[in-house]
């Protein structure tokens, strides 16, 4: 096996991993997600780091054929960075599943001003360059590896973990 | 029609977990043809926020309980719904109201225009016992903001 061939292994090995954690994270029904983000965003309103939440902070589209996406166009930081993210679920028959997602912080009074998370719907051509999950840092068009985890962990983790910390 | 505030489900049950166990009363005037969205809603937002199931009944049940009110210990909350007059249970509303608010729980009324209307009137001490009365709106889940 070629040194290409190995790290191309590797990478579908990586790659059968996520998607094998895709297909066995169950969510919630998207109607209870958007309710369960949103109040997961108010309590960071409650706790100081966002400016303020409400009612319309995250939005349910309209289903089409089985899939639902939830929008959260803005949220701002009491640091003046803001959040925006898209979730797109899939109906399954054993229940929702994520489909993609990106979640994208802009940070526009530090060094690093944008970080930038998705979840591909699906796995490119080349999972080295590309892997289904993946972030940029900054508009750097270099896909860096990212765990898939569960939309509300990730509004946790970009809130109180990510935000705070990053280019300062 | 008078003109009172609006809220959602979202923000009526956030507003009660911030005063959490203090007692309140809140009578909640929704459209017609609303109450099963608006009670869907105010049971959904309890399951999220609250992580508990909201006790909804009838103002007729506190006929039943004339020892004091029936609470789940976690969640003082309880939703009573006056769908149709009766001078009798309005009349008994405005007799206990006292008890009800010594029952350090938190009640919402649910009712439409025209009865809040007849209940404001027919039940002074139960109208100037209530914490705020409020029209209250399903959630938009697609982003229509609320009216």
């Amino acid at each position: 096996m070629s040194w290409e061939d190995d790290l191309l292994s590797m990478a579908w090995e990586r790659e059968r991993a996520s998607e094998a954690t895709i297909a066995t994270t169950l969510l919630e029904h998207p109607g209870r997600l958007r309710r369960e983000l949103r109040h997961d965003l108010a309590r960071q309103a409650d706790f100081g780091r966002l400016k303020h939440s409400d009612d319309q902070v995250v939005n349910l589209s309209p289903p089409i054929n089985s899939r639902q996406a939830l929008t959260c166009p803005e949220v701002e930081f009491c640091s003046d960075s803001k959040l925006n993210f898209m979730i797109e679920l899939e109906q399954q028959q054993q229940g929702w599943l994520l489909k993609r997602f990106k979640f994208h912080l802009h940070l526009p009074t530090r060094r690093i001003q944008m970080i930038r998370i998705h979840l591909n719907e699906q796995v490119e051509r080349d999972p080295v360059r590309v892997p289904r999950c993946h972030f940029h840092i900054g508009d750097s068009r270099a896909h860096i590896p990212f765990p898939i985890i569960g939309p509300r962990l990730m509004v946790h983790l970009i809130c109180e973990h990510i935000e705070p910390d990053l280019g300062l | 029609m008078s003109d009172f505030s609006t809220i959602t489900a979202f923000r009526l049950i956030r507003r009660l977990a911030l005063g959490e166990k203090s007692t309140a009363m809140y009578l909640l005037i929704h459209e017609d043809g609303d109450q099963p969205v608006v009670e869907a809603d105010l049971q959904a937002e309890a399951e999220v926020q609250l992580g508990s199931r909201l006790p909804i009944g009838s103002v007729s049940d506190l006929r039943s309980e004339p020892g004091g009110l029936r609470l789940n210990d976690k969640n003082p909350i309880r939703v009573l719904r006056i769908d149709h007059w009766s001078p009798e249970l309005v009349g008994l509303l405005d007799t206990h109201v006292i008890r009800l608010e010594r029952s350090q729980a938190q009640l919402l009324f649910l009712t439409t225009d025209v009865l809040s209307e007849q209940l404001l009137v027919a039940a002074p001490n139960f109208r100037s016992r209530l914490t705020e009365v409020l029209r209250i709106l399903p959630d938009s889940p697609t982003g229509d903001a609320p009216n």
